[in-house]
């Protein structure tokens, strides 16, 4: 549901966006396409957030900008998925203003 | 026959029981149906759950983007989003008369709002009341069944329904557990004033974890001013009051004084406990006498918390509570704890008593400080006023040990150290007596602990020297050492005059740093009033220091300085002009530049360099001298080998009086005109190239601009040992002239150095030969000695 959400949100913000719901599709759709910004949560089916960005840096050696979504308290997750190359972090409950603004970010830095 | 009949009965076997095999086919059957039964339940209802799943699914996806579409809404959108967003409400509003579809909205906003935060969770909550699923909520609490009255008012808490408030209180003292406990979170969660509701009504315990979430729900409050709770101190409810304990400690409310007094005599420990933790706290001093009184009724850990308390609060005054506990109480941990306040109110009442030596008794170290530092200074002022006397060893000996009983115990080490050392060393004089009375060298190498980089200092800057002394002058540590080593050195030359009879074998002695140090800084001090024969004992100590810190890197400094002052004293304006100019450190050029316009030099003529060295070796080191007297020599060394020629050695005085020969055959004009040839060709190259160089000090070309044929012919002129090691050196160099770059830089930094070191390195082997030779005893012992120090100085 926050996933939908989140497209929604971001449709309206102007940005094109594909939705994955578990992380072989995501992984399917980078083979077919490069996207310019990963908005991914750490708990997905099949492949997690940390396999994913490991996937992308050390697979693929993409420098695609990527944001992690995951629960707060789940420190370590977060703390992988930056060692992994992460480029930022949002703390659930997420507010999607504050999403939106964070990829634009991340976009400019480009 | 009758008997056996008797005795033996037929015996009728147990026949198998008969089994009604109809029965169990009807049971086989009856089983068998149910597990057919029972299958298909689970069958049908695990269809039936993933079939209401799958369309919970997918009436997600249908309602998901009108969701989406009603939360991010603005008025400010245009007319197509404006048409969108009323049809999508009129489809709601249809799909919302479907109670499967209201349940599914219902669960969507629910998981929604955990996720989101910002406006987007408020519009949620909005959306929620907006399409009255509230109502299905308020339905449920109607219900019979106590799951889903616990649902509907964990809904209506989530969704954040105000209005649901006074319907959800009323659960508070609801007889289900859950139902109980889910109300009393809604109520304080809903409204601020929930909390003083639930504590005023509530009328079941509260457990530990609901307290803690309660806690929790308060903690997360905006804008919350909370109640006094000291209201509840008065509650009937047990759990009210400790509740109302603990959150009066958690909002630091210190107006309950009284109460919290009046509840350290409650019956409830936890009650209790919480009481005093408060009392702690907020520094309640007026109910350290109810902590007394209530003392000795009290378990072991509410007394321990009340000792905690007492001092923490108490005074002096309560100290006489805590010593009586201290006598009566039995309890181990009591009793201690009692100490421990004492020592806390007034510290250092009680001292540690168990496992302790009562034999060992304190002693009174302050005083004798005091003694022991201004002896040392006394001895410091009389060793500056009177530099040759020194304290005699056994007055030191006596001092040390009349000062031994009181002594501070930063300086008991070193004092211990240093009787231990005067023993060791005594005690291998001693043998070293006994078994060789034929070697008159004493081997003190291993004495200077003081570094010879102080020393080296000392010689090179005669003005930093004296600075350096003034501040040793004040440190006490370091003179007390040094007066100590100097009642060594009184000693050994005691031993010195005993054992050794010839002067030269005496000299050996004075390599000892430190009487170097002493004697050389107070000589250079006061050079003008030096004696003839002080100029060369002076020498003699400063060339003896060079070949004891052959290897240091501030060698090269420290022969500098002792050939300076050689030069000074012994030889022509010129000389000390060549000499003093090659620096290799800017220090070391000022005192240089002092010295020279000091013009206290003496007219000495044929003074030899190899004069010191023969003073200082044994015959092999003579007989090699003289070879290198004739490799280099000039008419210096002519005069040196005359006067060897009533060398006491036999040897020496023939080899002296060969050399004599050749050398002054070697000196005669004819050879002395091609060396001065070759000699002015390389000087000329060499001026030139140091001209160019114009960053070469002055000094540098001034040395290699000296005609060295000059110096050679003029009789006046008396070159020195290095000179000629430099002006041979030139010569080579001269042969070669592709290396003359190369040379020229060589000259200005390591030729003499070099020359100077193969001497030192020469003569230090030489000792080292003869030290190993004479002295392996002795140095078995030395080596010993630190082993033999540490079973001393551990007992």
């Amino acid at each position: 549901m926050l996933a939908s959400l989140l497209d929604y949100r971001l449709q309206k913000g102007g940005y094109n966006v594909h939705l994955a719901h578990d992380g072989r599709e995501v992984k399917e759709y980078l083979k077919r396409a490069t996207p310019d910004i990963i908005v991914s949560d750490i708990m997905m089916p099949y492949f997690s957030g940390i396999e994913l960005v490991d996937y992308i840096r050390n697979e693929l050696n993409s420098k695609i900008p990527i944001i992690i979504i995951s629960s707060a308290g789940n420190e370590e997750n977060v703390l992988s998925a930056f060692e992994l190359g992460a480029n930022d972090f949002i703390s659930k409950p997420v507010s999607p203003s504050e999403l939106l603004v964070r990829v634009g970010r991340e976009l400019n830095k480009q | 026959m009758k008997i056996i009949s008797q005795t033996y009965h037929s015996i009728t076997l147990t026949g198998a029981p008969k089994i009604p095999t109809d029965l169990l086919w009807d049971l086989t059957i009856l089983f068998f149906g149910l597990g057919i039964f029972f299958l298909f339940f689970v069958f049908i209802s695990r269809n039936r759950l993933s079939n209401k799943a799958l369309k919970v699914a997918s009436q997600k996806k249908i309602l998901a983007p009108i969701i989406s579409n009603f939360l991010f809404y603005e008025t400010d959108a245009t007319k197509d989003e404006n048409y969108e967003y009323i049809n999508l409400k009129i489809e709601i509003r249809e799909l919302l008369k479907i109670p499967f579809n209201r349940q599914v909205l219902t669960e969507i906003l629910l998981d929604l709002q955990k996720d989101l935060s910002g406006d987007s969770r408020n519009r949620i909550f909005k959306l929620y009341q907006d399409l009255e699923l509230h109502l299905d909520a308020f339905k449920k609490l109607r219900s019979w069944r106590w799951e889903l009255v616990s649902k509907g008012i964990l809904e209506l808490t989530q969704m954040r329904v105000l209005a649901a408030y006074g319907f959800i209180r009323k659960f508070i003292n609801d007889k289900r557990g859950v139902v109980r406990k889910q109300a009393q979170i809604a109520t304080v969660t809903l409204k601020h004033e929930g909390i003083s509701y639930f504590l005023d009504t509530t009328r079941y315990g509260i457990s530990e974890w609901q307290q803690l979430k309660l806690l929790d729900v308060l903690r997360n409050f905006e804008d919350f001013t909370p109640p006094r709770f000291k209201a509840w101190l008065t509650s009937g409810n047990r759990d009210v009051v400790l509740f109302a304990l603990r959150l009066i400690k958690h909002y630091n409310q210190n107006d309950a004084n009284k109460a919290l007094i009046e509840l350290l005599k409650h019956k409830n420990n936890q009650i209790k406990s919480e009481a005093i933790q408060c009392i702690k706290d907020f520094g309640v001093f007026e109910a350290l006498n109810m902590l007394k009184t209530v003392f000795r009724k009290c378990s072991v850990d509410i007394k321990l918390q009340i000792l905690d308390t007492i001092s923490s609060l108490g005074k002096v005054e309560d100290i006489e509570f805590l010593e009586s506990i201290v006598k009566k109480e039995s309890n181990f941990l009591v009793k201690s704890k009692a100490i421990s306040a004492i020592n806390v109110i007034e510290p250092d009442t009680y001292v540690p008593t168990e496992g302790i030596d009562k034999n060992i008794t304190m002693k009174n170290f302050e005083n004798n400080e005091q003694d022991n530092s201004t002896q040392l200074s006394e001895v410091m002022k009389n060793k500056e006023l009177q530099p040759d006397d020194s304290l005699p060893a056994s007055d030191h000996k006596e001092d040390s040990l009349d000062n031994q009983d009181h002594l501070d115990p930063e300086f008991e080490d070193e004092i211990i150290f240093d009787l231990c050392f005067t023993e060791e060393l005594e005690d291998i004089l001693s043998e070293f007596n006994e078994e060789d009375q034929e070697v008159n060298y004493l081997p003190l190498d291993f004495l200077p602990v003081v570094s010879g980089e102080d020393e080296l200092k000392t010689t090179v800057d005669v003005k930093t020297t004296e600075n350096r002394n003034t501040e040793r002058k004040e440190n006490l540590e370091e003179e007390s050492f040094k007066e100590e080593l100097e009642t060594i050195l009184d000693k050994i030359k005691l031993h010195e005059e005993d054992n050794i009879n010839d002067d030269e074998e005496a000299q050996e002695l004075e390599f000892l740093p430190l009487v170097v140090e002493t004697d050389e800084e107070e000589d250079i001090g006061h050079i003008d009033e030096i004696t003839a024969e002080d100029i060369l004992s002076l020498e003699v100590n400063v060339e003896e220091v060079d070949t004891e810190n052959s290897e240091t890197n501030a060698q090269k400094s420290i022969d500098w300085m002792a050939f300076v002052k050689e030069s000074e004293v012994f030889d022509n304006d010129l000389h000390s002009k060549a000499f003093n100019e090659p620096q290799l450190d800017e220090n070391f050029e000022d005192d240089c530049s002092d010295k020279e316009n000091a013009n206290q030099i003496t007219e000495f003529s044929g003074f030899s360099i190899f004069q010191e060295l023969f003073r200082t070796c044994d015959r092999e080191s003579k007989l090699i001298l003289l070879d290198e007297i004739l490799a280099v020599g000039d008419e210096k060394e002519v005069y040196f080998l005359k006067t060897l020629l009533n060398d006491a050695d036999k040897k020496v005085r023939t080899k002296a009086e060969i050399v004599l020969k050749e050398l002054q055959l070697l000196l005669s004009p004819e050879i002395e005109a091609e060396e001065t040839k070759d000699q002015k060709e390389t000087n000329e190259l060499e001026a030139e190239h140091l001209h160019s160089a114009s960053e070469i000090p002055k000094a540098v070309t001034e040395i290699n601009t000296v005609p060295i044929s000059n110096l050679n012919n003029e009789e006046d002129n008396l070159t020195s040992l290095k000179f000629c090691f430099l002006n041979d050196l030139l010569s080579e160099s001269s042969n070669n002239q592709s290396h003359l770059f190369e040379l020229n830089f060589e000259l200005v930094e390591t030729p003499l150095e070099e020359i100077e070191n193969n001497l030192k390195i020469n003569k230090n082997n030489e000792v080292i030969e003869k030290e190993e030779k004479f002295m392996s005893s002795l140095l078995r012992n030395i080596i010993s000695f630190p082993e033999k120090f540490k079973e001393k100085f551990n007992g």
